[in-house]
């Protein structure tokens, strides 16, 4: 017992127990953090950042583009253009997202609307 | 020794709590090029500069084959300049896209300009043209329109340009013409790549793990318009001067070469499944996914342990 008192004080241990006690608090809060995180669809104009909407939210949102409005639709946890003045009507004819890697791009507007923290069908990346 | 032993162990607890919140480092760029959208999320050390040369190695390369900016080496072509008279790459773009002519039979065929313009995709003034109209712009096949070769032939140029620069992992998405270069750093594994569900895009209807591998597929969902209650998609039979019209939902290429996986993700939904399986006989350099519109999935011989089919649920299965 002596011995081992030489070799750790008591201002030794603490420190130890302090270095242990930080190391499993970092790994028990990177567990933690990666644990349901809300989805949210990702509004971007002209390679900024509009907004982010909740998906847990309905809503319709009416947004300013270059070509005149488009509107950003939230229902039953899925996000759609749902209208949008330009001519090819890709970013309309897209659909509903809901899942991570999901995006409806306006190319004539610069608009995109993508899906954060959603479901994942599992796969790295998608063809389209 | 024990003395030297218990901080060791505390500094070995602590950076492995450190170290395993550290994930690969990573550059991840989003942009509009080619008159679509590109996705590049390049590994490892230096992946900022190598994200950034990829994105400007695209614009270069999209300032040489638009049909629409009028400096460009296509338009100058189309103007009648010489093919001699463009930039190597142009020249290099507009061979291959003619051999991939002569390989698939005319299937894909780089001077349809005219009839694309006379459609008007992806246009506000899309319509059915009259078959007089048709028949004159088939007749005149001067003009080139490299989009079904265009994001394949830069994505090749991309792989390149990054394994020049030492990268050893990536995933790229060229308006959704996909490229995995080596393996998934997190883990080691494969890229997971999925395929779109043709009748719900929300939807997945199978995946493969690759490497160094392209994906591309051509679907008639992706770019269409309507008129009078029918579906009109922008795969041309270079033949009829119509949308395809073989019985098939999508098409799907993987092979190490994307400017190839391109022109025959075109040719093979124009041919229709048996010119198509018949074409992909003996090929070994790709391999090809046909989904028909009854739900029937073909998948060539050289991929089929390594495509999964998720979506037998919703009603697909193996034809």
């Amino acid at each position: 017992m002596d011995k081992l008192r030489n070799i750790l004080r008591p201002a030794d241990a603490l420190v130890a127990a302090a270095i242990l006690l930080l190391a499993g608090a970092i790994l028990a809060g990177l567990w933690w953090a990666g644990r349901g995180e809300a989805a949210w669809a990702v509004v971007t104009l002209d390679d900024q950042i509009l907004t982010r909407l909740p998906l847990a939210e309905d809503q319709k949102m009416e947004i300013q583009v270059p070509h005149g409005t488009a509107v950003i639709e939230i229902s039953g946890g899925r996000a759609r253009v749902a209208a949008a003045d330009c001519p090819d009507q890709v970013c309309v004819q897209t659909g509903w997202l809901e899942k991570n890697g999901q995006v409806a791009v306006c190319v004539p507007n610069r608009l995109v609307l993508e899906i954060e923290n959603g479901q994942d069908d599992g796969v790295d990346i998608l063809v389209q | 020794m024990l003395k030297r032993l218990i901080p060791l162990l505390l500094a070995g607890a602590m950076l492995a709590a450190c170290g395993s919140a550290e994930p690969t480092k990573s550059s991840s760029l989003q942009f509009f090029a080619m008159d679509t959208y590109m996705t590049l999320t390049v590994y490892g050390e230096g992946c900022d500069e190598a994200a950034a040369a990829a994105r400007d190695e695209i614009y270069r390369l999209e300032e040489i084959l638009s049909k629409t900016e009028e400096t460009s080496d296509i338009s100058r072509l189309n103007r009648g300049e010489a093919l001699e008279s463009l930039s190597p790459d142009g020249q290099e773009a507009v061979e291959e896209a003619l051999a991939r002519r002569q390989e698939t039979g005319g299937a894909y065929d780089p001077t349809l300009y005219d009839l694309v313009e006379l459609w008007g995709i992806d246009t506000d003034h899309a319509r059915v043209p009259a078959e007089e109209e048709i028949a004159e712009a088939l007749s005149r096949r001067e003009r080139y329109d490299l989009g079904g070769i265009g994001k394949g032939f830069a994505t090749d140029k991309v792989v390149q340009l990054l394994r020049g620069l030492g990268v050893e992992s990536a995933n790229l998405s060229l308006g959704g013409n996909v490229y995995v270069m080596g393996s998934n750093p997190e883990d080691g594994d494969p890229w997971r790549v999925g395929l779109k569900d043709p009748e719900d895009e929300q939807q997945i209807v199978g995946y493969l793990d690759l490497e160094d591998q392209s994906v591309v597929t051509s679907g008639d969902y992706e770019r269409y318009f309507e008129e009078n209650g029918r579906r009109y998609h922008h795969i041309f039979d270079p033949q009829t001067g119509w949308p395809a019209d073989q019985g098939l939902e999508s098409v799907t290429i993987i092979s190490a070469d994307s400017s190839m996986a391109d022109c025959y993700s075109t040719a093979l939904f124009v041919m229709g499944l048996e010119e198509g399986l018949a074409f992909c006989e003996g090929r070994e350099d790709f391999g090809a996914i046909f989904i028909t519109s009854d739900r029937e999935v073909f998948v060539t011989e050289n991929l089929r342990d390594q495509f999964v089919l998720t979506a037998e649920d919703r009603g697909y299965h193996y034809g």
